[in-house]
C-alpha cells in the first residue's frame, strides 16, 4: 500500500502547469456544489413549499442565525463566507468517504489555501468596518508593546486553522487506509462513521473560527 | 549501525513521546471542558445552543494540540528530512 | 512551478469563485425567497389578527345584544308576572268578600230560620203546656178554687196604694159568695163603692179586677196566659243560650 501524507501526484500537465489529484478533486466537488446550490436556489425561487426549497431555507437561515448570534449583527456577506466555507469543506469531507477519492481537505495546500482566504478577510472586513487606521489602531490596545503578539497571534491562529483541519481529516483516512490495509474489508466501518463525524464537525468549527475571527475584526473600533 | 540507522529509531522514539506526551494535555483539557460545559448546562438549559456550539469549539481547538502532535509524529515517521525515505 | 504551489493557488481561486458564485446564484435568491416567505407570513399573520379582532369584536356585539335583550325580556316578565299576580289578588280579594258577604248572609238566613222555627216550638210548646195547666185548674175546679183565687186577688189588691184604684172593674167567673164580696170590699177600701161586678163567662174560675193601676188576672184563664208567656220566655231564654248542648249535658 501507500501512504499519502503530504505528497499529491501529479496526474497531467496543461502546459507547464501540473495539475494534482487534489486540484482535480476539489474541482469535481466545486461544479457539484454549485449546480446543487444553483437547483436548491431554482426551487426556493420558484416552489416555496417543495422540501428541497426548505432544505436550502434552513441552510440559508441558520448561516444568517449563527453570523447574527457571533458578530451581533446580521452579516449577509460573512454569512455567505462561512456558509461557503462550510458546504465546501463538509462536501470535500464527505466526498473522502468515497472509495479511491482522496479528500481535498486532506492536503495541506487546500487547508492552507482555505486559511489563508480567512487570514487575509479579517484585515478587509475590518477596514471595511472600522476604516484603514481604525483597524490598525487596534493592534496597538490595550497597549502598543501588545503589537507583536497580536500579529503572532493572527499568524498562529491561521497555522492552526490548515493544519487542525488538514491533521483531522488526514489522520482519519490514514487511519481507515491502515485498517484496510491490515484487517480488511468492512472493519474500519465504525472508524469511517467516526471520520464522517469528525469531518461535519471540523467544518462547522472551520466556519465559526472564520466568523470569529471576522466578527472580532469587525467589532474592533467598537470599544 | 549507521547513521540512518541511529535517526529512524530516534525518530520513531520521538514520534511515540510526541504523540503520547501531546495526547495527555489534549486529554486532560477536553474532560474539563467536558466537565464545565455539563455544569454550564446544567445551570442554565435554555442557553443550551450557545453552550454546545462553545463546547464544540474549544474542543476542536484544544483538540488541535494533539492533532497537531501526530501531524509531528507522522512528520518524523514518513517525512523525516534527515532520513533518506522521504515520504512523497 | 512546484505541484504543491500551484495547488496551493488554484484552491484559494477555487474557493473565492465559489464562495463568489454561492453567494450570487444561492445565498441571495434564497435569502430574497426567505425574506418574501416571511413578509407574507407576517402580513398573514397580520391578517388573521385583524380578523380575530373583528371576530372578537363581533362576539362582544352580539354578547352585548344578547345580554340586553335577556334583561328586556327578563323585565317584561317580571311585570307581567307583577300584573298578573295582582289581579289575581284582586280577583281573591272580592272573591273574598263576595264568600264572605255570603256567608254572613247565609249565616244570618240560617239564624234567622232557626229563631223564626224555635219561636213557633216554643209557643206551641208553650200553648200545650199552659192548656194542661189550664185543664188541670179545671179539673181542680170547686168553690176551693174560687176563694183561692179571690184571696190571692185581695192580696195584691192590698200591696197597690188605695187612693189611686178607681176605678175598679171586677169580672169574675162564678157569682160571688157573700164571703167573698166582703173580702173584696175590704181589699179595695175607699174604691169598693164604685165598684161595678160582673159575672163573665170564659174565665174558668177566679176574678179579673181592672183599676185604675192596672189589670190584676186572677182568673184561671188569666194564669194559663201568664203561665204560658212565662214558659215561652223561658224557653226562648234557653234557646238564645248558644252553647244549649253544653247546658243539656250540663244538666
Amino acid at each position: 500500500m501507500h501512504l499519502r501524507i503530504f505528497g499529491d501526484p501529479v496526474l497531467f500537465h496543461i502546459g507547464t502547469v501540473p495539475v494534482t489529484e487534489t486540484m482535480v478533486t476539489s474541482t469535481v466537488v466545486t461544479l457539484l456544489l454549485i449546480a446543487t446550490a444553483v437547483l436548491l436556489a431554482y426551487l426556493a425561487t420558484l416552489r416555496p413549499q417543495h422540501w428541497l426549497s426548505l432544505v436550502a431555507f434552513m441552510i440559508v437561515e441558520s448561516f444568517d442565525n449563527l453570523v447574527t448570534e457571533i458578530i451581533g449583527r446580521r452579516h449577509t456577506i460573512v454569512s455567505t463566507l462561512a456558509g461557503s466555507l462550510f458546504l465546501f469543506i463538509a462536501s470535500c469531507n464527505i466526498a473522502g468517504q468515497l472509495p479511491g477519492v482522496h479528500p481535498a481537505t486532506g492536503s495541506l495546500a487546500t487547508t492552507s489555501a482555505l486559511a489563508v482566504v480567512v487570514f487575509l478577510s479579517v484585515p478587509i472586513a475590518g477596514i471595511r468596518s472600522n476604516g484603514v487606521w481604525g483597524y490598525i489602531k487596534h493592534y496597538f490596545r490595550p497597549n502598543p508593546l501588545l503589537m507583536p503578539l497580536h500579529v503572532i497571534s493572527e499568524l498562529s491562529r491561521t497555522l492552526a486553522l490548515a493544519v487542525r483541519l488538514f491533521g483531522n481529516i488526514m489522520s482519519g483516512h490514514l487511519v481507515v487506509g491502515l485498517l484496510v490495509a491490515l484487517a480488511g474489508f468492512l472493519v474500519p466501518t465504525p472508524i469511517m462513521a467516526l471520520d464522517l463525524l469528525i469531518g461535519l464537525l471540523q467544518a462547522y468549527i472551520f466556519a465559526i473560527l472564520s466568523t470569529v475571527y471576522i466578527g472580532a475584526a469587525i467589532s474592533a473600533g467598537e470599544e | 549501525m549507521n547513521d540512518q540507522t541511529i535517526i529512524a529509531v530516534v525518530a520513531m522514539a520521538g514520534a511515540g513521546l510526541t504523540m503520547g506526551l501531546g495526547a495527555i494535555g489534549a486529554a486532560i483539557g477536553e474532560s474539563r471542558i467536558g466537565a464545565a460545559a455539563m455544569d454550564a448546562l446544567a445551570r442554565q438549559p435554555d442557553e443550551a445552543s450557545s453552550i454546545t456550539r462553545t463546547l464544540f469549539v474549544s474542543l476542536a481547538m484544544v483538540e488541535s494540540t494533539a492533532i497537531f502532535c501526530l501531524v509531528v509524529a507522522l512528520i518524523l515517521l514518513f517525512a523525516n528530512p534527515f532520513t533518506g525515505a522521504a515520504g512523497g | 512551478m512546484s505541484p504543491t504551489l500551484t495547488t496551493f493557488l488554484f484552491e484559494a481561486v477555487n474557493f473565492i469563485v465559489l464562495t463568489a458564485v454561492l453567494g450570487w446564484l444561492f445565498f441571495k435568491p434564497v435569502r430574497q425567497a426567505l425574506s418574501e416567505r416571511r413578509a407574507k407570513f407576517e402580513a398573514e399573520t397580520q391578517q388573521a389578527a385583524q380578523k380575530l379582532a373583528e371576530a372578537e369584536r363581533m362576539q362582544r356585539d352580539i354578547d352585548a345584544t344578547r345580554a340586553n335583550l335577556q334583561a328586556e325580556l327578563n323585565e317584561l316578565r317580571s311585570r307581567e308576572l307583577e300584573s298578573v299576580r295582582r289581579q289575581a289578588e284582586q280577583i281573591l280579594t272580592e272573591a273574598r268578600i263576595a264568600a264572605e258577604r255570603q256567608r254572613e248572609i247565609s249565616r244570618r238566613q240560617a239564624a234567622q230560620m232557626s229563631e223564626t222555627q224555635r219561636d213557633t216550638l216554643a209557643e206551641v210548646a208553650a200553648t200545650a203546656a199552659a192548656e194542661t195547666v189550664g185543664r188541670l185548674f179545671e179539673q181542680i175546679g170547686g168553690p176551693e178554687l174560687q176563694s183561692a183565687l179571690i184571696e190571692s186577688a185581695c192580696q195584691q189588691l192590698r200591696s197597690l196604694p188605695q187612693r189611686t184604684i178607681a176605678p175598679v172593674k171586677i169580672e169574675s167567673a162564678l157569682p160571688l159568695s157573700p164571703e167573698q164580696l166582703a173580702a173584696l170590699n175590704d181589699a179595695l177600701g175607699p174604691a169598693a163603692s164604685g165598684a161595678d161586678f160582673r159575672t163573665v163567662d170564659g174565665l174558668g174560675a177566679g176574678v179579673r179586677i181592672a183599676t185604675g193601676q192596672g189589670l190584676i188576672d186572677a182568673s184561671v184563664s188569666g194564669l194559663t196566659q201568664f203561665a204560658r208567656q212565662s214558659l215561652v220566655q223561658e224557653m226562648k231564654r234557653l234557646a238564645n243560650n248558644h252553647n244549649p248542648l253544653q247546658s243539656v249535658n250540663d244538666a
